[in-house]
């Protein structure tokens, strides 16, 4: 098991160290000179030396990624072009939480809508219920949130008023719908996921005993097919989370929640490339880590996960 | 088992009617195009002559929204081609050649997926200038060909065993060779299927990336007019309204073919 564990987190590590690299990359060689950006292309040439002085931009590559990832390091993940006395650092950690916080409730309204709709289908298979719910995800995963926002903020803000305008900072009220707005597409993925396992559960040998035995037929539901279904929801749950981190980007946007996808769109607008970096960095660090965990708990629950992963 | 028939059918006649929209666009566009501000009919809303109304520019709604896709299908197009040509190519040669070859493969893979969704696309877009059709298309085919390339690997690996492959190499056919003539033709049908569920995801992420205000600047990309829509939410409706619906049918009509597809082509999916 450390075994399995430690390959994993190294090959973690690796994958952000080469992700890091690929965007420290992507910004220093793409043509485009972030000091004309910041200053305009009519600023005199000594006041962009100087900035260009200031911002490290003068020096060789090799020394400017040395010190990159000394920043990371060191923990300030650099500093803001635009607002110079602020470590990266600092402006992400104000912004992360927020975001952190919607995921997660995107998750729970995820998990509330399609455990429910996927059972459910799964039990009636072949009925209407099953059509409606197939017919749910198909239209949920073609909905992204900035279709279906703008639609809920059009009617439940708009002609209901029963939630405040985005931006309007009024506490959980104002969480609601930007929840559900990225939690719905997940459901959708979610719904097909938890229906397929529970469909090959129920047609397990230990539900027909289980039936013959004369079992409730809840408890058959409930304690035999879906605690064995749980371990493949349980893995999308964990992957989907690391997505919904980036998913949050676009709905954050919608609501003007000021999560780190906010961040890093202002950051971009502003040309503020190490902000950018930061963002980007945190973002796919989280990912990582997300579908590092989710790994570990599949490991644990089926070892024979573990066993194929160490041969 | 007539259901399936029906996400096929239902499916491929939503595609070929948007593809045939962007083909005749200029043509059937309705309005007077775009450039310039028409005052007298700013922000207009749905009505008579107008059917969906009128854009912040005057411009009318649904002229710009059949342009629109024109956006979506030539991004769709374009990064699908991209991205299925060079992923097959990596994966399947990776996938035959295996050792150090598929090792570092793997590890670019694992680098690449470490960013989740778009993301390594805004990055991308982020940097350049001002982002055009091209840069677009390069940063969602710069992502966009691990999935293919996954799928290409994983089929190779299974085809290098079979007996035609091994009467290839017998006959001293070269890597490239075995690859191109004898493995990709192979494992075509699954790759097909997924470069149609492959068009939905970069329409869609055009879309997005254009919404985030990252797309061809200029254009009439529903992400775009979505964008413009959500800034008039609390006045008007109907910006935000059609250009989603336009979106939502596209990727529909596009996830319903994929689906059909797949199971015409693999029937064990049937139950």
């Amino acid at each position: 098991m450390t075994g399995f564990v430690a390959k994993k987190l190294v090959l973690s590590l690796l994958s952000v160290l080469g992700g890091v690299t690929l965007v420290f990359l992507l910004i220093h060689l793409i043509p485009g000179d972030p000091v004309e950006n910041i200053l305009g292309e009519q600023a005199l040439l000594a006041d962009k030396e100087r900035l260009r002085h200031a911002l490290r931009l003068d020096q060789p590559l090799h020394v400017q990624y040395g010190r990159f990832l000394g920043d990371i390091a060191g923990g300030t993940l650099g500093f803001s072009f635009v607002r110079r006395d602020s470590s990266v650092a600092s402006l992400v950690a104000a912004r992360f939480p927020r975001t952190l916080e919607l995921a997660t409730l995107a998750m729970l309204v995820a998990v509330a809508l399609a455990v429910p709709l996927g059972v459910a289908a799964a039990r009636r298979k072949g009925t209407a219920v099953d059509a409606g719910t197939m017919a749910f995800a198909m239209a949920g995963i073609s909905l992204p949130s900035f279709v279906l926002g703008p639609l809920l903020l059009l009617f439940f803000c708009r002609v209901l008023a029963w939630f405040p305008p985005p931006a309007a900072d009024a506490g959980f009220r104002s969480a609601v719908l930007p929840a559900v707005t990225l939690g719905v597409s997940m459901a959708a993925l979610l719904s097909r996921m938890t229906r397929a396992a529970m469909v090959e559960a129920l047609s397990e040998d230990y539900v027909t005993t289980a039936r013959a035995k004369g079992v409730p037929e809840r408890l058959v539901v409930w304690r035999h097919a879906w605690r064995n279904a749980l371990i493949p929801v349980v893995t999308i749950v964990g992957l989907q989370f690391g997505a919904l981190l980036s998913g949050a980007i676009i709905t954050e946007r919608v609501f003007a929640w000021p999560g780190i996808g906010t961040l890093l769109i202002e950051s971009i607008e502003k040309r503020d490339f190490p902000v950018v970096q930061g963002c980007m960095l945190v973002i796919a660090a989280s990912y990582v880590a997300v579908n590092l965990a989710t790994d570990v708990i599949y490991a644990v629950i089926d070892p024979r996960v573990r066993r194929r992963d160490e041969g | 088992m007539k259901g399936r028939r029906l996400n096929l059918r239902v499916g491929a006649g939503i595609t070929a009617a948007v593809v045939f929209v962007a083909i005749a666009a200029p043509m059937i566009a309705p309005g007077e195009g775009r450039g310039g501000v028409r005052l007298e009919s700013q922000l207009q809303s749905p009505g008579a002559g107008r059917i969906l109304g009128c854009d912040e520019n005057g411009a009318d709604l649904l002229g710009r929204i059949v342009l629109g896709a024109r956006v979506a299908v030539l991004v769709g197009v374009l990064t699908v081609m991209v991205s299925l040509a060079l992923g097959t190519a990596i994966g399947a040669m990776s996938g035959y050649l295996g050792g150090p070859v598929d090792e570092l493969f793997m590890r670019v893979v694992d680098v690449l997926m470490s960013f989740p969704g778009v993301l390594l696309a805004i990055g991308i877009i982020a940097v350049t200038q001002s982002p055009s059709y091209a840069s677009v298309v390069c940063a969602l085919s710069a992502t966009g060909w691990v999935g293919y390339a996954r799928m290409a690997r994983a089929q190779a690996q299974v085809l290098r065993g079979r007996e035609f492959v091994l009467a290839a190499e017998a006959m001293g056919a070269s890597p490239m060779r075995i690859v191109a003539a004898h493995l990709v033709p192979n494992m075509l049908a699954p790759l097909i299927v997924q470069a149609t569920f492959g068009m939905a995801g970069a329409i869609l992420a055009e879309a997005s990336l254009s919404f985030l205000g990252l797309g061809p600047q200029d254009s009439s990309s529903w992400g775009a007019l979505l964008d413009q829509g959500a800034q008039y939410l609390a006045i008007r409706w109907h910006m935000a309204v059609f250009p989603g619906i336009a979106l939502f049918v596209t990727v529909l009509g596009l996830n319903l073919f994929g689906d059909g597809l797949r199971d015409m082509l693999d029937p064990k999916t049937l139950r």
